[in-house]
C-alpha cells in the first residue's frame, strides 16, 4: 500500500470512527464483510445442491419425490417465504428514513412469516418421514433433507437475528448506523429468500416439468 | 468508485419508495404464479422456462430487494465472483454425474434392445453398476404410480409406502462364465462344495457384502447378520436360496433384533450356479456349519 493511500485511510477511520467503517474501496467494511460471507454461502449451498442434481431420479428404491409432494403445503410456503422479502424491504425502507414503528412492525412481520416457513418444513418433514423416506433411506431422502434442512436452518437463524433485531432496535441499543443494521440483516434475509427461490425450482418444479 | 466517494454520498443515497418495492413484489408473485401451473396441472411448462423464471425472481430480488443495482459495484463484484464459482461448481458436479445426458450411458442403448421384451418398463437411462454389473434404471419417468425396475423393490402408491416384493423376470441371457459345467465336471461332493464356497466368496463380496458385511455380521438395525443366524427361513439351503432368489420385505427378528427392511430379489441377475454358490458359502463360512445347495435345487426353486 502507497503511503498516500494509507494516509486516506487513516483519515477516513478518525473521522467517522464512531458510526462508519470505511474501507479504502469507500463503502462499509461492515456491509462489504457480509457481502463476502453471503458469497462464501453460495459456495456453500452450491455442494449441496451440485449433490442433490447429482443424485436427483437415481435412487434404486422410493419413495421418490412426486410419491410424497404437497403442492398445497410447497406453494404456500413459498409464498409466505416470497413475501417475508417484501416485508424486510420495508423495514430496511423504514429504518433509512427513520420511521422508526414501520421499522419494528415490519421486521415482525417478516419474522413471523420466516416462523411460519419453518413450521410448514416442521409439518413437511414429518410428513415425508411418515411416508417412509428417511436420511438412510435413499439418494433421495439423504440429499432432500440435507439441502432443504441447511436451509430452513439458515431460515430460523433469520428469524432468532429479526427478534434481536428488533428487540434492540426498539431499545435504541444499536450503536452507530442503525439503517446500517438492518440493512445487513435485510441482506442475510433476502439471501435466504433467493436460496429457497432456486431449490423450489430444482427440488420441487422439475418434477412436474414433462 | 471514486475515492471522493465517501460518507457524504452514503447519506445521500437515494432510495426507492414503498410503491417501487410493492411493484416488484407483486411482479415477483405472478412470476411465482405463473411456476405453479405445471404443479397444479393447469398448463404444462418445459424445464428451461422454469430455469429462466426463477433466475429472474433471482435477479429482481438481488438487483433490488438487495439494491445491489444502485449500491456501489464491489458489493456486486465480491457476491458475483463466488456465485459463478459456485455455479461452475454445481454444472462440473453434474457432468462428473452424468445428470446432462440421460440415457447416454455406453450400454443403455443395448440393454434396451437386448432386454427389451423383459424390461419393457420405461426408463430414461440405464446403468450398470460397474462394482457389481447389475443393471439398474438410473433416471426413472416420474410416474406417480411407477413401479421399480429389474426385480428391485416397487412403491405401490395406494399403500403409503410399504414395500412389496415383486416378480422378477428370469434373465436368460445372464454369463456367468460357464460356472454351471464346471460344477457339473467335478466329481466329489467336497470338491463341488469347496468349488461353490470358493466362487461363493467372491460373489458375497460383488452382491452381498455391502450390506451383510464382510464378517456376516450385518449392520444392527438395518441388515440382519447371516454369521450364526436363527431367522426361521435361513434353516434351510431351501428357504435361504429363495430369500436370494425372491428378496425379503417386512418385519423380522433375527438374534433377539427387529428388522424392517426390504432385501432385493436376485433371480433376473445370478444364475443358479451364481446363487448356489453364495448360498453355500454363507452357510459355510463364519463359523455357520449348515450344508450346502447344488444348482439344481436351486432351479426348482425358481
Amino acid at each position: 500500500m502507497s503511503a498516500s493511500a494509507a494516509e486516506h485511510h487513516h483519515g477516513i477511520t478518525t473521522t467517522d470512527a464512531e458510526s462508519h467503517h470505511y474501507a479504502a474501496l469507500g463503502v462499509d467494511h461492515l456491509k462489504l464483510a457480509f457481502w463476502i460471507f453471503l458469497g462464501s454461502d453460495c459456495f456453500f449451498f452450491g455442494s449441496l445442491i451440485g449433490t442433490y442434481m447429482s443424485y436427483r431420479g437415481k435412487s434404486l428404491v422410493g419413495p421418490y419425490p412426486l410419491d410424497v409432494f404437497d403442492v398445497n403445503v410447497t406453494s404456500i410456503s413459498t409464498f409466505i417465504l416470497l413475501m417475508s422479502s417484501f416485508t424486510m424491504v420495508l423495514a430496511v425502507l423504514g429504518a433509512k428514513t427513520g420511521k422508526r414503528m414501520m421499522t419494528m412492525t415490519f421486521l415482525l412481520v417478516t419474522a413471523a412469516l420466516g416462523a411460519s416457513f419453518v413450521g410448514f418444513q416442521v409439518y413437511e418433514f414429518n410428513h415425508f418421514f411418515h411416508e417412509g423416506l428417511t436420511l438412510q433411506g435413499n439418494l433421495f431422502g439423504s440429499s432432500f433433507y440435507t439441502l432443504t434442512g441447511f436451509h430452513g436452518t439458515h431460515v430460523a437463524i433469520g428469524v432468532l437475528w429479526l427478534l434481536i433485531e428488533t428487540f434492540w432496535y426498539g431499545r435504541g441499543w444499536i450503536r452507530g448506523d442503525e439503517g446500517l443494521a438492518v440493512e445487513i440483516a435485510g441482506l442475510y434475509w433476502h439471501f435466504v429468500d433467493i436460496v429457497w427461490i432456486v431449490i423450489f425450482t430444482i427440488v420441487y418444479l422439475l418434477e412436474y416439468t414433462t | 468508485m471514486s475515492a471522493s466517494h465517501g460518507h457524504e454520498d452514503h447519506e445521500e443515497h437515494k432510495h426507492h419508495s414503498w410503491v417501487f418495492y410493492t411493484i416488484i413484489a407483486v411482479i415477483l408473485g405472478v412470476i411465482t404464479f405463473i411456476e405453479l401451473g405445471p404443479l397444479f396441472e393447469w398448463f404444462d411448462l418445459p424445464a428451461a422456462a422454469l430455469i429462466a423464471l426463477s433466475v429472474l425472481k433471482f435477479f429482481a430480488v438481488v438487483a433490488f430487494f438487495m439494491h445491489l443495482w444502485d449500491d456501489p459495484p464491489v458489493f456486486t463484484q465480491m457476491f458475483v465472483a463466488p456465485l459463478v464459482g459456485g455455479l461452475l461448481m454445481v454444472t462440473v458436479l453434474m457432468v462428473l454425474f452424468h445428470t446432462f445426458r440421460p440415457g447416454a450411458f455406453d450400454d443403455s442403448v443395448a440393454v434396451v434392445e437386448r432386454y427389451g421384451d423383459i424390461y419393457n418398463k420405461p426408463c430414461n437411462s440405464w446403468l450398470r453398476s460397474h462394482r457389481t454389473q447389475r443393471l439398474y434404471c438410473a433416471s426413472p419417468p416420474l410416474d406417480k404410480n411407477r413401479v421399480a425396475y429389474l426385480g428391485y423393490t416397487k412403491i405401490d402408491a395406494d399403500k403409503n409406502g410399504v414395500l412389496d416384493p415383486i416378480e422378477m423376470p428370469i434373465i436368460k441371457e445372464i454369463d456367468d462364465g460357464g460356472l454351471g459345467d464346471e460344477f457339473n465336471a467335478l466329481g466329489s461332493e467336497e470338491e463341488r462344495i469347496a468349488f461353490l464356497t470358493e466362487k461363493g466368496k467372491e460373489l458375497y463380496a460383488l452382491n452381498c457384502q455391502s450390506c451383510h458385511q464382510e464378517n456376516g455380521q450385518g449392520v444392527s438395525g438395518q441388515y440382519p447378520p447371516l454369521a450364526g443366524s436363527d431367522y426361521e427361513g435361513f434353516q434351510t439351503a431351501e428357504g435361504h436360496a429363495t430369500i436370494v432368489l425372491k428378496g425379503l420385505n417386512g418385519k423380522i427378528v433375527v438374534k433377539g433384533e427387529e428388522y424392517n427392511g426390504a432385501m432385493s430379489a436376485y433371480s433376473g441377475l445370478l444364475t443358479d450356479a451364481q446363487i448356489a454358490a453364495i448360498v453355500t458359502y454363507e452357510r459355510n463360512a463364519w463359523g455357520n456349519n449348515e450344508g450346502w445347495i447344488a444348482p439344481a435345487q436351486v432351479a426348482a426353486l425358481r
